[in-house]
């Protein structure tokens, strides 16, 4: 997913959620601004660099892949972009290293998603706008996993479009380019991805890398044979999952609100969408790479107000001049809260399922505070990260 | 590249082409280190494949390829590590089996390159035709000239343009795809 989802199309999911125009304008900042909040933009603010919500090319291509290397990147990944579907998942035959790997495979509809939709109830708007970004991603980025692997991210020469036409489809195979400078071209089946390597760990076998864009875009449907799926084909049909997103975005912050009781997996909120389910499904399915104009005028028909372009230096000045004590009170200290509760959260849980490749967890609880001094703010938010209103 | 990784490919690229001068000195040692060098790479090489096997790409589609490369290397290294005590002649083809295959790999994937519009697929056409070149000098080296000093000589060139090519690495700015 790209800024037409997490931006535009968040937006309209607030809104519809009963979110003010202001209210859902910071929260679809926040859900926009996870793919941007990298240790590069965290060093130009002197923030602190553990609450990194992902990683730039420049920050990859340098990117250790030794044990704390990896570790570092599966939790920036895994927390944000491909939350774990099952981290108990079991198969058979296979050795603890593997099985440590193929748990961490993201999917929708997984305990953590509601972990961590719950982790941003009664928080700040900016931990909202983390939650529906980690929760739209688990649509889109399913069937891969948050931490470099040859053997559960690859992807072979079997790929295919799959093309409706009438009752029947037709399908073509896709070709695929390394070239960092190209672009995708939807017309003749062309698409980016990252270079085949037999390496295990390296970047390029990072998350959908092998698979290319084709996850962020939702007009597509394909069919491949994932490298972790026994040859088993796997259809993806990105128009339905994008359309069950945003229902689940609805239904998530209609809970977060207080107007659903409990959050239910597998949930969506279809009735609310209902007026608009046309228009939605023609924008998913419209074969374009960026659908951002297209959502961002539906976001401004339902609420009847202008979105603003997404700037990533909005809030930079507001955060460089608020003095030490009021730094947690701004817009991006508000943002750094809820990023380290959730990458903590998620780290955590990863490491009590008994997996080590996010790193070692200190349960504050039991053993009081330990690791990394970034983390000290957590206990802050814990004793108060709501908005001052 | 990481920093620890260009310091390393720096490093091995100086202690590369120390090992190609020492061999143009003392070229008696000459052959022992050509098989040693290449053995022991290979050996390496196949181990840490047949290990990822064993453990990971068992279970992932396509994974079998890896086994197959492995066994193959592994082979190589332990037929390379013989090869010292039945002669020079087994070195030769030896050489030129990998030069040929690593020059006319060189070559396919800078023609591939070329169709995706990458850069510097000139610069990978030219090593290719390098290699294939060495792949000839060495058939040259064995049969015309029927002596061993030209392949030391042949190989101290290889381990020079190796060293100098992983110094070169050192420097080299890296790009990747990045998927967000």
């Amino acid at each position: 997913m790209n800024t037409d989802f997490h931006y535009y199309a968040t937006y309209c999911t607030a809104v519809l959620a009963g979110y003010s125009h202001e209210e859902a304008c910071e929260i679809c900042y926040s859900a926009q601004f996870v793919d941007f909040c990298s240790k590069t933009f965290l060093s130009s603010i002197k923030g602190p660099l553990s609450a990194a919500t992902s990683q730039l090319a420049v920050e990859l291509v340098e990117q250790k892949t030794d044990i704390l290397g990896l570790q570092d990147i599966t939790r920036i990944w895994s927390s944000f972009h491909f939350l774990p579907y099952d981290l108990h998942a079991k198969k058979k035959h296979c050795s603890r290293i593997y099985l440590n790997k193929y748990r961490l495979i993201c999917n929708s509809n997984g305990k953590l998603v509601a972990d961590t939709v719950n982790l941003a109830k009664n928080k700040t708007l900016q931990a909202v706008g983390i939650a529906m970004h980690v929760t739209a991603d688990t649509w889109a980025h399913k069937y891969f996993a948050g931490t470099p692997s040859m053997v559960i991210n690859n992807t072979d020469r079997f790929f295919y479009e799959v093309l409706p036409e009438g009752d029947s489809y037709s399908v073509r195979q896709l070709k695929f380019s390394h070239n960092p400078g190209a672009k995708d071209d939807p017309e003749n089946g062309v698409y980016v991805n990252s270079l085949y390597q037999t390496s295990e760990n390296t970047v390029m076998n990072l998350g959908h890398g092998r698979a290319g864009h084709l996850p962020d875009y939702s007009f597509i449907r394909y069919k491949y044979l994932p490298a972790w799926a026994d040859y088993e084909e796997v259809l993806k049909d990105n128009p339905s999952d994008y359309l069950h997103a945003f229902a689940q975005l609805v239904y998530a912050m209609r809970y977060i609100r207080g107007e659903v009781e409990n959050f239910e997996l597998n949930t969506y909120a279809w009735d609310i969408i209902e007026p608009y389910r046309g228009e939605i499904e023609t924008i998913l399915e419209k074969r374009q790479t960026d659908d951002a104009a297209d959502w961002k005028a539906l976001g401004e028909k339902i609420s009847g107000k202008t979105i603003p372009d997404f700037d990533i230096d909005r809030y930079k000045e507001e955060y460089k001049t608020a003095s030490k004590e009021e730094k947690n009170n701004t817009f991006l200290g508000k943002f750094i809260l809820g990023a380290l509760a959730q990458k903590s959260m998620v780290t955590g849980k990863i490491y009590k399922s008994g997996n080590p490749i996010a790193g070692v967890s200190v349960d504050y609880k039991k053993n009081g505070f330990a690791g990394i001094k970034d983390y000290m703010k957590l206990i802050e938010y814990a004793n108060g990260g709501k908005d001052d209103e | 590249m990481s920093k620890g990784k260009r310091v390393a490919s720096f490093l091995s690229g100086i202690i590369t082409i120390l090992l190609s001068f020492l061999m143009f000195y003392f070229p008696k040692l000459g052959m022992m280190i050509i098989v040693f060098i290449i053995s022991f790479t290979l050996l390496g090489y196949g181990t840490r494949l047949l290990t990822h096997y064993s453990t990971l790409s068992r279970h992932m589609v396509g994974g079998k390829v890896i086994l197959y490369i492995g066994m193959v290397i592994f082979n190589l290294g332990i037929l390379t590590l013989t090869a010292a005590s039945v002669g020079k002649l087994p070195v030769f083809i030896y050489l030129f089996v990998l030069f040929i295959f690593t020059g006319a790999l060189d070559i396919m994937k800078a023609f591939e390159e070329k169709k995706n519009k990458a850069r510097f697929w000139f610069w990978r056409l030219l090593f290719g035709l390098f290699a294939v070149m060495l792949g000839i000098l060495s058939v040259v080296s064995c049969f015309v000239l029927k002596s061993s000093e030209g392949l030391n000589f042949l190989f101290c060139t290889v381990l020079f343009y190796s060293g100098f090519v992983r110094i070169i690495k050192a420097f080299r700015k890296t790009a990747i795809v990045y998927i967000q």
